[in-house]
């Protein structure tokens, strides 16, 4: 059994039901990007997140975000430390390899955004000083749908740093009665048992950046994104780090089918989940009728 | 597109209802310009067909059977033939037509049915051209060729696509598309005489001046505005007074009307009529004044069927096609019944005819036996006191007629049988035609020779050099011969109303207000409006343009301007050359646009594989275009297990040529499956 397989058997116990979310998470995981869990509370997002880190075995801290959420509360602070007569760093929970943000949209987008350099560039700028972070270093978040009370929409410039957005959805009535029946989630999380090390997911992150993407798959990419800023079809087009964000979600799930180069079809599983929540739809099924209509092969 | 159609297929296929309404509107459209000319029945006929076909498409009804149809059809051709006599001609063919295509329209099922109805409709827009080619009637039968080629894109629509937009728009890139070919074959296809004689429109209708004239009847023609002729002036136009366009001469008078005599009256003085018409290139049998011509310009006369050539004074030489009268002026061959196009030098002051032939001379002073006697005795008492002195005794009389009581009028008074008489010592009131004949009729019965001359006096300058002449510029003057002298142009309509010579009829019958009365939608009618003045004077150099450089460009004209292009004599080979040029141009655009060489070239396994691709849609499963190899070879296995092997092994070559680590014989593999 692979390490992947091995992997999403041991998270299924935890997420009953699930398992093409579970792949993408996964596959967020291995593309090296931060992940967006979105649905409305209780359909087992912390869970998932939760799982993920634990699996993987890497330190991980959590965040629950509330409106009154500082800056400082995530970052850390510096404070007076009266024995050496100087100003210390309190480093804040950031300085982790699994930052878990849950319901990252009921802080204000100041606090949210504080988490922006973080996310970008791995390392945390605190009164003029940059800290690294540990390595491998990843955000689950997960928010509530916009339209719940208490929420703030995250800014378009935060959505972009996430690479993939997994939408849980209601289970199916077999996996939930299962779970009616069996332990709640939240047990089986302590049980888990830990199938990946940190250096582990280091190694397969670096193989999925080998994956090999030909001209014409990227071809098939590159029209795929510039698809999505013609017409009127969408608010505004994918950017490009969304196009390469696109190329290494593919190359991850290429990596998780056992194949070595990537296909059209590679990009297709995972376009929703990397396009969904950067792009607005004017119409409906936007994103489905473009992956329709752009031409795979490029012949015409 | 349509040739090479399953037989089948097209009589299976029903005619959409946008092609069947669009042939219905094609058909209406095209009728219209032609409605003076078709007979009634033949109009009945297109409205039945359009009516009954109308219903068909709110369904109901129910389509002709064979019993009614043949009823139809042999009434319209009864009907065509009972009205014309013929089923050939211009105006038969076209009513032979419209019916054919109403008939057709009316039995129309099929898909085949519509396109050859659709077919046969080009041939009847091409009819309205036959009947006017001015410029609207140009862009209105363009609109129907649109219809049809839009009707002929529809027919080929796929069923489950509605909607013109895309139709009208195809039609229109087609239409675009065939632009520059058009041009092409216009300019370089060599114009040949027509094998056939073409029947020619019916000219009977036509309005303009004729070969007599009675003093009533001028006066009709004055109340067109339709066009003449146009000149175009090679030097300076002559001013209003100089432009006197000889056409017809009259020196027959019966009493009433003045005419210019056929064979019986000329026999009278023992010439044949032949005798005084020099034909081109043979010389004249009589002296030719030398000396220079003073007018150099083009004419394009408008078809007046007769055979006259309007000509600004004197001609001293047959141009080609016509012949040189012996009272110099122009003649065509035959009567013109299509727009003309002439070049002439004319225009000499002084010398014609020093010598007046015995024949000529009793011809200049026929007058009837009797009739008339007060002017004969006037005409008597002028001769007792100037004698010999011609000059004189002209003068004489336009200063009567400027001095008494006479008047400029288009409405004149009718006459009795001593027409003259009543004109000269009653009425008093008349038009050129009657002071011209008044005129001759004294200074023939003093024992001067004299003669009416018919034509066109004035014109308006529409543009640098460019002179219009209409139907109401109609003009009577007299031609008065002197010893020692020859003949010599006095206009007494220039003593009685001035202004008629200098500004034109407009003015000099401006009090009376009778200027094109009833022509009420005639822009010439409103010169005093400064807007529609301008606007007509615009559209009027748009069609000279239209007329010189598109419908005038026959045989000649395509001779010349390769001619003065390529500065040889014989210009077929050249337009043989450069037509085939331009077919190679064409085909070489043509192909590049069918296999656009410029578009990326598909690497080779992509090449296979769309051919692949190719042969999977003809067994009936085609990729979509957002599917990918993998989603496809999976599509086929599960739709058609048997291809599933072949398919199978194809995909995974392909996707390793394209998206993997491809193995140096993969290709050829590829190739081989392909």
């Amino acid at each position: 059994m692979s390490l992947i397989d091995e992997t999403l058997a041991v998270l299924s116990q935890a997420i009953t039901g699930k398992p093409q979310q579970l792949r993408q998470a996964l596959c967020c995981v291995l593309a090296g990007g931060h992940l967006l869990i979105e649905d409305v509370p209780g359909m087992g997002k912390t869970t998932l997140a939760h799982g993920l880190a634990k699996v993987m075995g890497l330190n991980w801290r959590r965040i629950q975000f509330t409106s009154d959420l500082l800056p400082a509360d995530i970052l850390g602070v510096s404070v007076f430390d009266r024995n050496r007569s100087a100003f210390h760093f309190q480093p804040g929970p950031v300085f982790t390899q699994l930052l878990l943000a849950d319901e990252i949209n009921r802080a204000t987008p100041r606090t949210q955004s504080a988490l922006l350099e973080a996310m970008e560039e791995g390392q945390v700028s605190v009164e003029g000083e940059s800290r690294p972070l540990p390595q491998p270093f990843f955000v689950i978040a997960t928010r509530n749908p916009v339209t719940q009370s208490g929420t703030f929409p995250l800014p378009e410039s935060q959505l972009d740093r996430f690479l993939m957005r997994v939408q849980l959805g209601y289970p199916d009535p077999a996996a939930e009665k299962a779970m009616l029946v069996g332990e709640a989630g939240r047990v089986v999380l302590d049980t888990l048992k830990q199938v990946m090390t940190a250096e582990n997911l280091q190694k397969l992150q670096d193989k999925v950046q080998h994956i090999q993407a030909t001209d014409r798959l990227l071809d098939y990419l590159q029209r795929l994104v510039s698809a999505t800023r013609e017409g009127d079809r969408f608010e505004c087009g994918l950017s490009p780090r969304a196009a390469l964000g696109l190329l290494s979600a593919s190359r991850a799930w290429a990596f998780m089918a056992g194949r070595d180069y990537v296909l059209p079809e590679d990009i297709q599983a995972v376009f929703p989940a990397v396009a969904g929540h950067r792009l607005q739809s004017r119409r409906g099924g936007g994103i489905s009728n473009l992956l329709a209509e752009v031409d795979v092969t490029g012949a015409e | 597109m349509i040739f090479s159609l399953d037989h089948k297929v097209e009589q299976s296929v029903p005619v959409t209802r946008a092609a069947s309404f669009s042939l219905l509107a094609v058909l209406v459209l095209v009728t219209l310009p032609l409605f003076h000319v078709l007979p009634f029945m033949v109009l009945g006929l297109v409205a039945t067909a359009v009516i009954w076909r109308l219903l068909l498409l709110r369904t109901k009804g129910c389509e002709p059977g064979w019993i009614i149809l043949t009823i139809l059809v042999v009434l319209a051709c009864l009907q065509i033939f009972n009205h014309y006599g013929t089923f050939l001609g211009l105006e038969a063919g076209a009513a032979t037509l419209v019916s054919a295509y109403s008939l057709k329209l009316l039995e129309m099922r099929c898909r085949r049915d519509g396109l050859l109805v659709a077919f046969l409709g080009f041939f009847v827009v091409v009819t309205g051209l036959l009947f006017s080619q001015s410029i609207p009637m140009m862009l209105y039968l363009l609109v129907c060729l649109m219809v049809l080629v839009s009707v002929l894109v529809g027919i080929f629509q796929p069923r489950d696509k509605t909607g013109y937009k895309p139709v009208v728009k195809f039609g229109a890139i087609m239409a675009v598309q065939a632009l520059p070919l058009t041009v092409i074959l216009f300019l370089l296809v060599p114009r040949v005489p027509p094998l056939w004689v073409v029947p020619l429109p019916d000219n009977s209708a036509k309005v303009g001046l004729s070969d007599s004239m009675a003093p009533g009847e001028f006066a009709e023609v004055s109340k067109s505005s339709k066009l003449a002729f146009r000149a175009t002036f090679h030097g300076a136009v002559p001013p209003p007074k100089e432009r006197y366009w000889r056409a017809v001469v009259m020196y027959w008078f019966d009493g009433r009307r003045w005419s210019q005599g056929n064979s019986g009256d000329w026999s009278l003085v023992g010439v044949n009529t032949d005798q005084f018409v020099s034909w081109y290139p043979g010389n004249p049998r009589w002296a030719v004044p030398g000396g220079e011509p003073e007018f150099d310009y083009d004419v394009i006369l408008e078809p007046s069927g007769q055979p006259f050539l309007p000509v600004l004074g004197p001609a001293s030489e047959a141009i080609a096609g016509t012949g040189l009268t012996r009272d110099w002026r122009l003649l065509d061959r035959e009567k013109v019944d299509l727009r003309k196009q002439y070049r002439v030098q004319s225009g000499l002051d002084e010398g014609y005819d020093r010598v007046l032939p015995d024949w000529l001379r009793a011809a200049s002073l026929q007058l009837p036996k009797v009739g008339n006697p007060r002017t004969r005795k006037l005409a008597r008492e002028l001769k007792d006191v100037y004698r010999d002195d011609v000059s004189g005794l002209v003068f004489k009389i336009l200063q009567m007629f400027q001095q008494e009581e006479f008047y400029y009028t288009l409405r004149p008074p009718k006459l009795d049988a001593n027409s003259v008489d009543g004109f000269l010592f009653d009425t008093r009131r008349g038009f050129c035609a009657h002071y011209s004949g008044a005129l001759v009729f004294l200074l023939r019965a003093a024992g001067i020779p004299a003669r009416v001359i018919g034509g066109y006096q004035g014109g308006e300058v529409i543009e640098k050099g460019v002179l219009q002449v209409r139907q109401f510029d109609a003009h009577a003057w007299v031609e008065v011969w002197q010893p020692g002298y020859g003949w010599e142009r006095v206009d007494p309509t220039a003593a009685v109303a001035p202004e008629r010579v200098e500004e034109g009829l407009e003015s000099a019958v401006a009090r009376e207000g009778s200027f094109l009365e009833g022509a009420f939608l005639s822009p010439s009618r409103y010169r005093g409006v400064p807007l529609i003045n301008g606007l007509r004077i615009h559209y009027e150099q748009l069609e000279y343009h239209w007329q010189r450089m598109v419908l005038s460009y026959d045989e000649n004209a395509q001779k010349g301007l390769f001619q003065r292009w390529f500065g040889r004599k014989n210009v077929i080979p050249i337009l043989i050359a450069l037509l085939g040029a331009s077919f190679v141009v064409v085909m070489v655009v043509f192909m590049l646009m069918a296999w656009k060489p410029w578009r990326r070239k598909l690497p080779p396994a992509e090449r296979y594989y769309q051919r692949f691709c190719r042969r999977m849609a003809r067994k009936g499963i085609k990729r979509e275009r957002g599917e990918g190899p993998k989603a496809y070879v999976r599509r086929i296995s599960r739709e058609k297990p048997e291809l599933s092997r072949e398919a199978v092994y194809i995909t995974s070559l392909y996707i390793r040529l394209a998206y993997g680590q491809a193995r140096s014989e993969d290709l050829n593999k590829l190739k081989r499956c392909c």
